[in-house]
């Protein structure tokens, strides 16, 4: 009866070693990998930052004004070229006249109504 | 070997002496093999142990990591970088010639011999080779594989705005501490430095994010620079107000200085003149006066003082700069800037009460915002006849112009005295710290003087049509060696906009500023600060989002007022294509 035990106990030592063994080994390839991930999410903060921080340096108020003044032709804005959206109606362009026979079969309005006012 | 049968069932002595004498040949074997096991491993720890421990320690002590500062919409002003530089170990190093070639064969700048000499020093087992290393060069070093050569990554403070708003973020020193302006208060700040060290590269580590916004310091900044040329000015000062909130929206103070240069901050004239001087702020204090007569109810805007004969007080005499010689109502009062008539309404309210009302308006305590740079007023040492008289057009008494341009919102937002503050704020907690210092009633009558100043008065060269600004202007003169001198002026500007509802207060300041041929020979500050002030207005207006509305004068104003700037801006653009074009070649 002993003997029986043990020869079954054996095959399960060996078998539950594996399993342990096994689990152990997949277990530090996962905590490698959550370290690697770790420090690949601080490596991508970093970069974050770093970006950041050229971002606004290349974004700072006296190089952008530098730029739009000598490449884009730009100025101070004056007060009254902000309108507000009733003084707009007068500089709309008229409402295109659609004819029922001139509608075309296409699916882009907006390439139509362009075509229409030209 | 003989193998003992164990199914013989014979237990031969010998066989048994056998096996005894093999298992203690085996135990000694096993034994001595744990004994150099154990005994290196303990030399290694208890010997050499704590030499190699010393080693791991050597070097300096790693930067303290510190928050990022940003503006109210997040844009980076201050931050940490990461950089690698590069050490050696001379003990480790195998061929010095060979590392020295390798080494300034990446970095072209390193000195070969000064290299040479640092790392034929094998005693010291740390020296730098160079601090900063780009990733690029990291990179090549570290595929060249030099022994005894590694990298030890650091962090550096920079300000990518250069020296945009150099005084709201102070500097730090080498050792990452805060010497000036933010990142001094922040050394102070618990929490949000604890937060920062617990996790630098995390986002879970907030900015510090400020009131200031970078467009508009920009324009502050860039139009007292110009103007300090223009009028050839020691200095400029400027402050933009959020009326509601105490928010400070611009600092700037020229000269001014890069923070990335940090021993540059420490200089005395590079000093915050909005925080850390004190000035006579001169006319704009007039207001107060008038302020606070309205608010006692001595004075109306219907009254009526005699401004035909200079005031006597004792042996002194008080003239008028624009002297009228006649009766004036308040609001002519305040138009022309009469020292009499200022000095008459507040000798009716009283040296005691006059006393009070500026006490209780603060002028008499040192402000104290986040910035350690906050200097005290400076007041008469007794408070008589005289000196109320004096100090009711700003003179004998010295205040931070931080501390002007607060007050100044308090007269025009209702009433309410805020403390200002550099970092972000919402309405409900500067309601919850603000104090009613005078009625709603006498702030609206302040705003009715304030834009009667810049439609019909001294200060109407601030006018930009459309976004009704009202003022008052401030020409002190200055004290040199004990004596007012009549040609080293302070000229000033207190304002806001729109005027219907103030939204903006706003503070500019030219020390010393010359006579132009432009300017007919005037230096006052309807010369030169209030115009400097039109032009900050004109260019952050649009940027607080404050619509422009016309009615029939300011629309007849428009016209001019495009011509005029136009012109301006031409040559401006030229005098700057011309700077830009010279330094280029």
């Amino acid at each position: 009866m002993l003997r029986l035990l043990n020869f079954l106990l054996v095959p399960a030592v060996l078998a539950s070693g594996f399993a342990l063994y096994n689990l152990e080994h997949s277990t530090r390839s996962l905590e490698r990998e959550i370290a690697a991930t770790g420090k690949d999410i601080d490596g991508e903060y970093e970069m974050i930052g770093l970006l950041n921080a050229e971002w606004s340096l290349l974004t700072r108020p006296q190089r952008l004004e530098r730029l739009a003044r000598n490449h884009l032709g730009m100025g101070p804005l004056m007060p009254d070229q902000i309108k507000r959206p009733e003084q707009l109606t007068g500089s709309l362009p008229p409402a295109p006249a659609a004819s029922p026979d001139e509608t075309p079969a296409s699916d882009d309005p907006l390439a139509d109504l362009l075509r229409m006012m030209q | 070997m003989t193998v003992t049968d164990p199914t013989s069932g014979s237990m031969s002595s010998n066989g048994m002496l056998r096996g005894h004498k093999r298992l203690r040949l085996v135990m000694a074997g096993f034994a001595m093999g744990l004994a150099v096991l154990v005994g290196k491993a303990g030399w290694l720890t208890i010997v050499e142990g704590g030499e190699g421990q010393q080693h791991a320690r050597s070097g300096p002590e790693p930067r303290i990591p510190r928050p990022n500062i940003s503006d109210r919409y997040g844009h980076t002003l201050a931050a940490d970088i990461p950089v690698s530089s590069l050490y050696a170990d001379p003990a480790k190093m195998i061929d010095i010639d060979e590392a020295v070639e390798l080494l300034t064969g990446a970095l072209p700048n390193l000195d070969a011999r000064d290299l040479r000499r640092k790392l034929e020093n094998r005693k010291r087992r740390f020296v730098w080779i160079q601090r900063e290393v780009s990733p690029a060069e990291r990179e090549l070093i570290h595929n060249m594989g030099i022994p005894g050569v590694g990298f030890r990554n650091e962090t550096r403070r920079i300000y990518p705005m250069g020296n945009l708003a150099a005084h709201v973020l102070g500097a730090v020193d080498l050792d990452s501490k805060g010497i000036a302006g933010l990142e001094k208060y922040l050394d102070d700040q618990g929490a949000l430095y604890t937060a920062s060290l617990a996790d630098p590269t995390r986002a879970a580590s907030m900015p510090a994010q400020t009131s200031i916004d970078v467009r508009v310091q920009h324009a502050v900044t860039d139009e007292l620079a110009k103007a300090m040329t223009k009028f050839r000015a020691k200095a400029a000062a400027g402050i933009v107000l959020n009326a509601y909130t105490g928010e400070v929206l611009a600092l700037a103070s020229l000269p001014d200085f890069s923070p990335n240069n940090p021993a540059d901050a420490l200089k005395s004239e590079n000093v915050n003149r909005v925080t850390a001087g004190v000035f006579e702020l001169g006319s704009i204090i007039k207001a107060v006066t008038f302020a606070m007569a309205l608010d006692y109810g001595t004075a109306t805007l219907k009254s009526r003082y005699d401004a035909r004969f200079p005031l006597v007080i004792g042996r002194a005499r008080i003239n008028d700069f624009h002297a009228q010689k006649r009766i004036m109502t308040v609001p002519e009062i305040f138009m022309h800037s009469s020292n009499i008539g200022t000095g008459k309404m507040a000798l009716e309210v009283g040296e005691e009460r006059h006393q009070a009302f500026l006490r209780k308006l603060g002028f008499f305590d040192r402000l104290q915002t986040e910035l350690p740079e906050a200097a005290k007023p400076l007041l008469p040492p007794r408070w008589g006849k005289l000196v109320t008289v004096t100090a009711s057009f700003g003179h004998g008494f010295a205040v931070q112009p931080m501390q002007g341009a607060a007050v100044a919102a308090a007269l025009v937002n209702g009433g309410k005295l805020i403390p200002p503050t550099l970092l972000k704020r919402d309405v409900e907690t500067a309601d919850a710290l603000a104090e009613q210092v005078i009625k709603p009633s006498t702030s609206a009558d302040m705003r009715y003087l304030f834009r009667l100043n810049v439609t019909e008065g001294t200060a109407g060269k601030a006018e930009v049509p459309g976004y009704r600004v009202g003022g008052k202007t401030g020409t002190a003169e200055k004290v040199i060696k004990g004596r007012y001198s009549k040609d080293h002026r302070l000229t000033s500007f207190i304002g806001a906009f729109p005027m219907d509802d103030p939204k903006y207060v706003m503070l500019m300041m030219l020390d010393e500023p010359k006579p132009l041929p432009e300017t007919y020979g005037y230096a006052t500050s309807g010369w030169n600060a209030v115009p400097t002030a039109g032009k900050v207005i004109a260019r952050i207006a649009p940027l607080l989002g404050v619509t422009p509305e016309f009615d029939e004068d300011s629309l007849k104003k428009l016209e001019k007022y495009k011509k005029e700037r136009l012109k301006e801006q031409a040559k401006e653009a030229e005098r700057a294509a011309a700077l830009e074009g010279g330094t280029a070649r």
